[in-house]
């Protein structure tokens, strides 16, 4: 309603509830994820997708975000100090090491040897990283209180592997491979425990967390029941069990069902964090 | 030496004084200021008060914003002025998520109170408020420490509510008044206290 | 951080600042010609180094590319809110013809008497410019005001103080108990003296209370806050009385028997002072001889302040004994059920008052010793609001009678009740004279000083004089003119001719008062209307004519804080100060001030001896430092004289152009008249009810009915006209309040100032006390309709608060929300609640002094 009441007042974040920052969250964790598992069963198309998302999605919507995107380079200064500077760093040597590395595969023809390999562990180290960073820039927010807990960039890195299996699963096709679609429930349920944690954490925190937890059960329950939670999780877990269970065909259809409704859970768990952001009254 | 503000409730009569000051000699655009004051209620009908909290940028000796700052351009200075040099800044806008005390503005445009027409004033002083970086109290320091004044909210304000000098001169004041400090609990040590 | 390029020019020029009528001494920061700073000037006790927010705002007025500078006439004759009234730019040249032509061809209708001019306090010694040209150079009785604030009390203030503005004295009260006002915290006269010597105060333990409906800035810091029913403050104070007289037994005899006439002998059945045959003293009772005697009679020895006696076989009691009597109606119990003030919470305020005032006590201030009463009441707009208007403030300030602190330290005392002059020269000086037959205080009038008496004129003054106003029928309102809008309206019906020339000078005359109609209705009634602005505000909607005025840092004035009377506080410390305001920039467009307007204007019409002479009147120019009458001066070499005649040949226009403002120590014999003069003030205001009489007598004459019920000898509560709930769902009152940054209804235009606005959470909004929004099933946010009885309605949306009394609904400023599309930062913004209150008529006016009564009952309807 006005500035003032602000911090009398809880008050909203906007620096970052651009829709930029969203997609450069979502789409760093969707490829993050993609790659990173991909990397894991050396599905090379998973591969080169994901790393083309990630660096695309993150590095853009990164710089579209910024005041001064033409002083992106500034933005290398303070490795180690900042979160921000020590991503863009990591995000640059992914950047180097991911092209090696698909440049490798396409060259080798994904023949192994043991420089393929340490760029595959160096990248798929660095992607790690990429995809709980942004949990740990959020958790640097003291402004913020509801994001600054250690769950954060463990929500978020485990909602990045989830969508990467799921997405790796439905590239695949190979619906038979029960062990990456149990790997899949498997992140579900830990990311549902998570998220229901993360709400938990919430409650019994700090004035301005509470808030946020408050907003998130009041004023997001939509986007968080029926969108993060009911799209995100349950359908998907549903569908997996009913498939793993043989009582629907595991087709192909299914899997890509499977994976979207994973994303779409990736896609709500960002704009809601984003969301209910907010400062506390001082 | 670390420069430090004392801002007395008991004087201040929440006229805006500081925050139109400030919004003259630092030239801040619509949307900045630096300095503002706010209104809290606090009790019920009839035994309510009505408090008037000046804020502005608290000098934190540990700075949230200083610590996520990308590149350097929010500093804190060895008088404890945090400062940005906006020539650096890339507006990533980390340090406004980052500051508790909502003490920090990012200008997003060019425009001035009548629009893309800047009023010859603003021609003058929006010279320092580029596009694309972020903005805050820096205890004046270009505008007047540098030449030996004081803060325009300081020196402006109207029930000499605010006082201004080294922690050192405040400290006894401090004491004698039981000043304050807010959200202690965040451990950023304000350079920025209230006296109830 | 200003431009990097290197600056050529950058200086510091002294001027006085006019972003709302205090006139603090400011100096203003130019750099390549560029206003880029506007501080105040610490040399000055007027403002002290500081300025507050409207101040510093000027620049955006400055520089507002909405202002308007070249002078326009109408194309559409059709007036009306929201009609383009087709404006076209003119040459001066025209627009001085204009004038001229409308002026005569009004006088060759009907006389001087057909032309009225509107000015007050926007610019306040810029009005001086339509008092001289209207009021003394062509000597047309009629005109407006559009003040709505110093009706009743400054004629109280008068009486009580000589000073026609008197306030607590700040320095040394330590219980100050306000009422309907917020002076030195958000507003009043002289705000930026008075607001820090308030902070310090409260800093060092002075206590404060504030009555107010509304959680304003004054309640915001007050130690105790009185939330109570508007228009029953009356009945509040005399209730405090009650205590103290008949409770505590605190009030001061000495004072009572000494400085007021409380202790005369007055005759119960007509409520008169008995008086000696011949010379007219009043009786007072000696105790010691048992005997009446006239009140300076050297031999009294035990003077009765109390009791009843008999005299030439008749039972008289004294004044103190009436008013003691008369109060016993206001027990806290009964008063609890009129105002909403807890009965124990009067009692407190009322012991901590008594108590405050340490009766008895002395202080020696630089060798004199006084006695001293470190308490005062003080009441303003929010009283002058309502009805009965005069009495209220009457009940009110009596308190500061009864316990002894008018005119003394730490009291209620006149702004400056005594002014030795600059010692080089002895001007100007002043010094209230004296009612010899009853020792009473006299007055030195409100804007410029003049020695004036209220008993004078009800003895011997009373009686038509043909003006709008009826001024001549209201001997206790020298000031206020308001019911001029009734006589304009319904001329046949007081013998009246309708006038046709209407001037306004810096005012806003459809929204500063009632509903915005029937205003429109009233400036409709006019022929022709020129006004003098920044802006096209509302009421240019209905101006035939546009005369731009340049802004106060480009032009000329008369020396601001004129005779320091009005809106400089003085006290002891408080030097005397005056400036001046000349051009810092250039004009826009080379738009005039008012004074050089004026000037210009006299010497077309051949009037320049005229003017020539109201100025050396109203600016005491005599002898070689008059202006001489066949000259044409400029506008700037009359300010020559005017420094010249005060300050010496040596101190000029151009010397205060170089130095801003001269400044010389108050004296103690300045400030307190008590005990140097040995005079009184009334206590009971037997010449009332001679003005009854009188007045009585002429309307007959007139043959209109008019009001006399207010016209009584003692203090007293009567209800508003929607005190009762008259319609069922009625049942809300909205007050306004102003604050700092505020000014009427023209401030919230200026970007800085509506920015602070936009953001405040009252700002815009309506406030609602959270008990009531529970019950009317309303929320924060929601938008509503305010609908009076009687019609009208306006809407806005809601915030539900603590700090507001659960019968009410409260805005900021209450004329705001501008229909002009000329101002559009103001347009659409905030609440007109005046518009909800009928405009015409007189059932809501008092008719001893001209208060008007905005209290008016809503029904709250979601929209
Ligand atoms: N609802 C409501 N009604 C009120 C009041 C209230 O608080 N609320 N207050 C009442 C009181 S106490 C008063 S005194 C009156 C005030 O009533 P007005 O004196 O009529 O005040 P405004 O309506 O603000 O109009 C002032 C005009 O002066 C113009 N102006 C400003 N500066 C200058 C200048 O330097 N030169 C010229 N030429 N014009 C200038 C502004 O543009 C504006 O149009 O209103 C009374 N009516
Ligand atoms: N910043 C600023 N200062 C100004 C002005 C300005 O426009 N802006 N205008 C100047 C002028 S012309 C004037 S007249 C003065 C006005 O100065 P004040 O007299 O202080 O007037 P307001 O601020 O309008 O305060 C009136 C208060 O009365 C309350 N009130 C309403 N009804 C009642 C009632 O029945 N009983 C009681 N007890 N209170 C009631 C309102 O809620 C409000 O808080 O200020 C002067 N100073
Ligand atoms: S200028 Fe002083 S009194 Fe006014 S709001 Fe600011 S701190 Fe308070
Ligand atoms: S108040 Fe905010 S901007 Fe200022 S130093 Fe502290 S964290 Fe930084
Ligand atoms: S917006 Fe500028 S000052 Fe703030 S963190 Fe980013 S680079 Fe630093
Ligand atoms: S110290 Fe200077 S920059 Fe900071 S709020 Fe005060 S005036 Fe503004
Ligand atoms: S109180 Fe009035 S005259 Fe003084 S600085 Fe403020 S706006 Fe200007
Ligand atoms: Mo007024």
């Amino acid at each position: 309603m006005n500035n003032y009441n602000l911090y009398v007042d809880f008050s909203p974040q906007e620096a970052w509830n651009s829709p930029s920052m969203w997609l450069e969250m979502s789409l760093g964790a969707i490829g993050g994820g993609l790659f990173i598992i991909s990397a894991l069963l050396s599905f090379d198309l998973g591969i080169f997708l994901g790393f083309l998302i990630l660096m695309a999605g993150k590095g853009i919507f990164l710089l579209i975000d910024l005041g001064k995107p033409e002083r992106f380079l500034k933005v290398l200064s303070r490795p180690f100090k900042s979160w921000i500077s020590t991503s863009a760093w990591v995000l640059l040597l992914f950047g180097l090491s991911g092209v090696t590395y698909c440049a490798l595969l396409l060259v080798n023809g994904g023949v192994g040897s043991g420089i393929l390999g340490v760029f595959k562990v160096i990248s798929i180290l660095l992607a790690i990283f990429l995809v709980t960073y942004d949990g740990f820039l959020l958790a640097a927010s003291k402004g913020i209180e509801a994001w600054n807990t250690s769950i954060l960039p463990i929500l978020y890195g485990i909602s990045s592997l989830l969508v990467g299996t799921g997405i790796t699963l439905a590239l695949i096709q190979e619906v038979t491979d029960l062990i990456l679609l149990q790997i899949n429930i498997i992140l579900l349920i830990t990311f549902a425990f998570l998220v229901f944690s993360y709400i938990s954490v919430l409650k019994k925190s700090t004035i301005g967390a509470r808030k946020s937890a408050q907003l998130l059960i009041e004023n997001y329950k939509n986007p968080l029941w029926i969108g993060l939670v009911g799209i995100g999780i349950v359908l998907p877990l549903l569908l997996a069990g009913l498939g793993l269970l043989g009582l629907v065909s595991l087709s192909s259809t299914l899997i890509i069902w499977i994976a979207l409704f994973e994303v779409i859970g990736a896609f709500y768990l960002r704009y809601l964090i984003l969301n209910i952001g907010v400062y506390a009254p001082v | 030496m670390t420069y430090c503000m004392v801002i007395d409730l008991k004087r201040c009569v929440g006229c805006h004084a500081c925050s139109i000051a400030c919004k003259a000699e630092n030239g801040t655009p619509p949307g900045i200021t630096r300095s503002k004051v706010m209104k809290k209620e606090v009790g019920k009908y009839p035994d309510v008060r009505r408090m008037n909290i000046p804020l502005l940028c608290m000098q934190c000796e540990e700075p949230a914003c200083v610590e996520v700052c990308p590149t350097g351009a929010t500093i804190k200075g060895a008088n404890g002025i945090v400062t940005i040099n906006k020539e650096i800044c890339i507006g990533c806008k980390a340090c406004i998520t980052a500051c508790p005390y909502g003490a920090r503005y990012f200008r997003d445009s060019e425009i001035g109170y009548f629009g893309t027409e800047l009023t010859p004033f603003e021609k003058v002083k929006y010279a320092g408020q580029p596009k694309g970086v972020v903005d805050k109290c820096d205890f004046c320091q270009e505008t007047r420490l540098a030449k030996g004044l004081e803060p325009a909210c300081v020196q402006t304000c109207i029930t000499k509510a605010r006082v201004f000098g080294t922690k050192e001169e405040m400290q006894e004041l401090i004491i004698q008044r039981n000043g304050y400090r807010l959200r202690p609990d965040l451990g950023t040590g304000p350079s920025v206290y209230y006296l109830p | 951080m200003t431009s990097k390029q290197s600056v050529k020019e950058d200086v510091w020029i002294p001027t006085t600042c006019n972003m709302c009528f205090n006139s603090c001494d400011i100096k203003v920061h130019r750099q390549d010609g560029v206003v880029v700073k506007i501080e105040g000037n610490p040399d000055s006790p007027i403002g002290e180094g500081h300025v507050c927010g409207k101040g510093a705002a000027g620049i955006m007025q400055l520089y507002d590319p909405y202002r308007k500078t070249k002078p326009m006439k109408r194309t559409n004759p059709k007036k009306g809110l929201g009609i383009d009234p087709g404006w076209v730019e003119i040459s001066w040249d025209e627009a001085y013809s204009i004038m001229q032509e409308e002026i005569e061809k009004a006088i060759a209708k009907k006389g001087t008497k057909n032309l009225c001019h509107h000015s007050f306090i926007t610019n306040f010694p810029g009005t001086f410019n339509s008092i001289a040209f209207f009021g003394m150079t062509l000597d047309a009785p009629n005109f407006l005001i559009p003040d709505i604030c110093g009706a009743a009390i400054h004629g109280m203030e008068a009486i009580l103080s000589s000073g026609c503005n008197a306030a607590p004295d700040y320095n040394y009260c330590k219980y100050v108990l306000q009422f309907g006002s917020q002076a030195g915290t958000a507003t009043r006269h002289g705000y930026n003296m008075t607001v820090r010597r308030f902070a310090d105060a409260r800093v060092s333990g002075t206590k404060l209370v504030n009555v107010d409906p509304h959680m304003s800035a004054g309640p915001e810091k007050a130690d105790t806050w009185l939330p109570i029913r508007p228009g029953t403050d009356a009945a509040l104070a005399l209730s405090i009385a009650y205590v103290l007289v008949h409770e505590l037994g605190i009030y001061d005899r000495e004072y009572l028997k000494k400085f007021t006439n409380a202790a005369s002998l007055v005759e119960p059945e007509t409520g008169r002072i008995i008086r000696e045959e011949g010379t007219n003293k009043p009786y007072v009772w000696d105790l010691h001889d048992a005997k009446a005697k006239v009140f300076d009679d050297p031999g009294i020895v035990n003077l009765a302040l109390e009791g009843e006696y008999t005299v030439n076989d008749k039972l008289v009691k004294t004044g103190f004994q009436i008013y003691a009597e008369n109060i016993k109606r206001y027990t806290p119990e009964e008063v609890e059920k009129i105002t909403t003030v807890p009965a124990d919470k009067i009692r407190q305020v009322a012991k901590e008052f008594g108590e405050a005032a340490s009766i008895g006590s002395t202080i020696v201030i630089d060798g004199v010793e006084m006695p001293f009463r470190p308490a005062a009441a003080d009441s303003f707009s929010g009283i002058s609001r309502h009805k009965h208007g005069f009495l209220s403030h009457w009940a009110i300030l009596s308190l500061n009678v009864l316990i002894g602190s008018c005119n003394v330290p730490g009291g209620f005392i006149a702004y400056a009740a005594i002014s030795h002059g600059f010692p080089e020269t002895g001007r100007p000086s002043w010094k209230p004279t004296v009612w010899e037959e009853e020792n009473l205080l006299e007055n030195i009038g409100l804007n410029f000083t003049e020695n004036l008496s209220i008993y004078r004129e009800i003895r011997e003054d009373i009686g038509d004089k043909g003006d709008m106003a009826l001024l001549g029928i209201q001997p206790l309102n020298g000031l206020d003119p308001h019911f001029l809008y009734n006589t304009q309206m319904n001329p046949e019906k007081y013998g009246r001719e309708k006038m046709d020339y209407l001037f306004v000078y810096a005012g806003n005359p459809i929204k500063n008062w009632g509903n915005h109609d029937e205003m429109a209705e009233f400036l409709k009634s006019f022929e022709f209307i020129a006004g003098m602005d920044l802006y096209l505000n509302d009421s240019s909607y209905f101006f035939d004519l546009f005369i731009p005025e340049a802004t106060f840092l480009e032009r000329y004035d008369f020396p601001p804080t004129l005779y320091n009377n009005h809106r400089t506080n003085g006290a002891v410390g408080v030097d005397w100060s005056w400036g001046i305001r000349q051009p810092v920039v250039e004009a826009r467009d080379n738009a005039p001030g008012v004074g050089d307007f004026f000037n210009e204007l006299a010497s077309r019409m051949g009037l320049t001896a005229e003017w020539n002479n109201s100025l050396n009147f109203i600016w005491g120019l005599e002898e070689e430092r008059a202006l001489s009458p066949e000259k044409k001066y400029t506008f700037p070499e009359i300010l020559d004289h005017i420094y010249k005649n005060w300050f010496g040949p040596d101190r000029g226009l151009d010397w205060f152009k170089e130095n801003g403002i001269i400044k010389y120590p108050r004296k103690v014999e300045e400030v307190y008249l008590f005990p140097q003069m040995q005079t009184r003030i009334p206590f009971y205001y037997d010449f009332m009810l001679e003005a009854k009489e009188k007045v009585a007598k002429e309307i007959e004459k007139m043959g209109i009915s008019w009001e006399l019920d207010d016209y009584l000898p003692l203090p007293d509560w009567k209800p508003c006209h929607d005190y009762e709930i008259h319609n069922e769902g009625y049942d809300l009152f909205p007050v306004y309040y102003t604050n700092t940054v505020n000014v009427d209804t023209w401030m919230l235009h200026n970007a800085w100032i509506n920015e602070i606005n936009e953001n405040d959470p009252y700002g815009y909004n309506i406030e609602i006390n959270s008990a009531t929004a529970k019950k009317k099933g309303l929320k924060s946010g929601d938008d509503v309709i305010l609908k009076a009885a009687n019609g009208y309605e306006v809407s806005g949306r809601i915030i539900v608060v603590e700090g507001l009394h659960p019968e009410c609904l409260a805005v900021g400023g209450g004329c705001w929300d501008s229909s002009s599309e000329y101002m559009p930062t103001a347009k659409g913004r905030g609440v007109s609640v005046n518009h909800l209150v009928e405009a015409l008529g007189t059932e809501r006016l008092c008719h001893v002094s001209a208060t008007y009564d905005q209290c008016v009952r809503v029904k709250i309807i979601k929209a």
